[in-house]
């Protein structure tokens, strides 16, 4: 019951997001702030991850393929596979629900516990669109990060295959190139696009419709870490489904 | 002028205010008063349209709030100055940043002349040396006292203050209290103050309003707390021990 209706008050949250607009010379700043802390702060933790877990995933790739007919490139291959369909896309949305979710709930929701949300709403700005519509904006940019970490999973991948000695860079290679489909990336990217409208409001919601004070905060954070990583991975399946079968 | 009909306001079924009528002259500062969680805060986010009421009706001048379009009341907001209990100041801004905001949001003006406008009133409230500083790098009495800048930036016509004074010593409280007096008379403004500080209701309850449990309880000025024979009023009033010598000298002396 008490998820319905709140489905209901994101949905209108949403439309309010939308109705009357902040001045733009306002907007613009606030949407330059966003990116710089959403986005450019998020890259670091990105890259090591991706870097690391596509190492991790090319030498587990390797290990499973002791069978010497085998070709080697299938390491490559199976390595590009699993980070541009999932570990990409996915894993590192998780990721970023933690990361920025949380930044984006206890950010509103101080503000909200401390009045400065009513302070906006007495001078007459439409606060949802003051606060939450930047986010979305600055969030249009995550893909870019789910490419750098494409890109980096595979690096790794190659570093920790030619480096330990699993196959030659040459193998490796190929195995990238080996039978790709174009639409894999489409397809990855449209889940991207999706999952970043989910991590800028599903967090804020949980932000702005808060109660209570500091302690609250931290709560509503986890709260929204959880909603946000279950809607990712419902629409992840929900996406596969439509999309690959 | 602000007239309140007969208000009530229920959270989940439970009554919080429950049938509130009276009015607020301009010029002049109006008191809420009463024990915490009698209900203040609640009564002047319905003033101010953050809460909508469940009956009753609320007058800005002779206009109905709960009447007005979408439109009408940002205009009346942009009329209103606020200034709330933990001063609410975006702690994304600088001081001065936090005071030439609602200008920046509202008027055409150029950088400059916000800038200027937003140094008068800095210089009004008597902040020295703290335009560049971040909310958490000032005090508490600095802090009311940006917020109050914030609030008049705009010239407003009404101006709120949720216990201004809560959590300041007793010297920066009286000063707090009489720079809104000041600026109340000054600019002509319809001032509501809630409070529950017995300082503030001696220094400037021009008219004060009691609330008990919800409801008003009592209404007078700071002169009539003296004499009144209302025993809830003066039971909050004269809690502690000097307040009630000092109400027993005042009233041997009449
Ligand atoms: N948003 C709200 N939802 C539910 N109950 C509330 C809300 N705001 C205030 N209340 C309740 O209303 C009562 C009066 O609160 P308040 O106006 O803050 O008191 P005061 O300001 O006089 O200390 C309290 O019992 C409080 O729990
Ligand atoms: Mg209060």
């Amino acid at each position: 019951m008490r998820v319905i209706s709140n489905i209901g008050k994101y949905f209108l949250m949403l439309q309010n997001v939308f109705g009357k607009f902040t001045k733009w010379k306002v907007l613009r700043q606030l949407i330059f702030k966003d990116i710089e802390s959403l986005i450019i702060g998020s890259l670091g933790i990105v890259s090591f991850i991706s870097f690391f877990v596509g190492g991790v995933v090319s030498i587990q790739t390797a290990l499973n393929l002791e069978n010497p007919f085998l070709p080697k490139d299938l390491i490559g291959f199976a390595t590009r596979q699993s980070i541009i369909l999932e570990f990409a896309p996915t894993f590192i949305s998780i990721i970023m629900a933690g990361k920025v979710g949380s930044y984006i709930t206890s950010s509103i929701g101080t503000m909200k516990v401390t009045e400065q949300i009513d302070a906006l709403e007495v001078m007459g700005i439409n606060t949802y669109n003051y606060l939450i519509f930047p986010k979305i904006i600055a969030l249009l940019l995550y893909p870019l990060v789910i490419c750098i970490s494409m890109f980096l999973g595979i690096f790794g991948g190659y570093i920790a295959c030619v480096y330990g000695g699993f196959s030659t860079s040459g193998e490796f290679i190929q195995g990238i190139q080996l039978d790709f489909t174009p639409f894999h990336v489409t397809y990855a990217f449209i889940k991207t696009a999706f999952f970043s409208f989910i991590l800028a409001t599903i967090p804020s919601f949980h932000g702005y419709f808060m109660t209570g004070g500091a302690l609250e905060v931290g709560k509503a954070s986890t709260v929204s870490f959880v909603w946000t990583s279950v809607v990712i991975i419902l629409l992840n399946y929900l996406i596969t489904q439509l999309l690959l079968t | 002028m602000i007239k309140v009909k007969n208000i009530s306001k229920e959270f989940d079924g439970s009554p919080i205010l429950k049938g509130i009528s009276t009015f607020f002259e301009k010029g002049k500062t109006n008191l809420i008063i009463g024990q915490s969680g009698s209900g203040k805060t609640v009564f002047l986010k319905c003033l101010l349209g953050l809460f909508e009421t469940n009956s009753g009706q609320i007058f800005f001048e002779n206009s109905p709030i709960n009447l007005m379009t979408t439109k009408e009341r940002t205009v009346l907001r942009q009329e209103i100055g606020m200034v709330f209990q933990g001063s609410a100041l975006f702690d994304s801004m600088t001081v001065e940043e936090n005071i030439m905001f609602p200008m920046q949001m509202f008027t055409k003006k150029d950088d400059d002349e916000v800038r200027e406008r937003a140094n008068q009133a800095i210089k009004r409230v008597n902040l020295i040396n703290a335009n560049e500083k971040y909310p958490d790098e000032i005090s508490g009495g600095m802090k009311k006292r940006v917020a109050i800048a914030r609030s008049i930036v705009m010239n407003p016509k009404y101006l709120f203050c949720d216990e201004p004074n809560s959590g300041l010593d007793p010297k920066t409280a009286i000063l707090i209290d009489n720079l809104i007096q000041e600026i109340t008379e000054e600019y002509n403004i319809t001032t509501v103050i809630n409070t529950h500080d017995m300082n503030s209701v001696m220094e400037i309850g021009e008219k004060i309003v009691f609330l008990l449990n919800g409801k008003k309880a009592w209404e007078g000025s700071n002169k009539d707390i003296f004499n009144t024979d209302n025993e809830a009023v003066s039971n909050f009033v004269y809690s502690s021990d000097l307040f009630k010598k000092v109400r027993k000298m005042y009233l041997e002396k009449k």
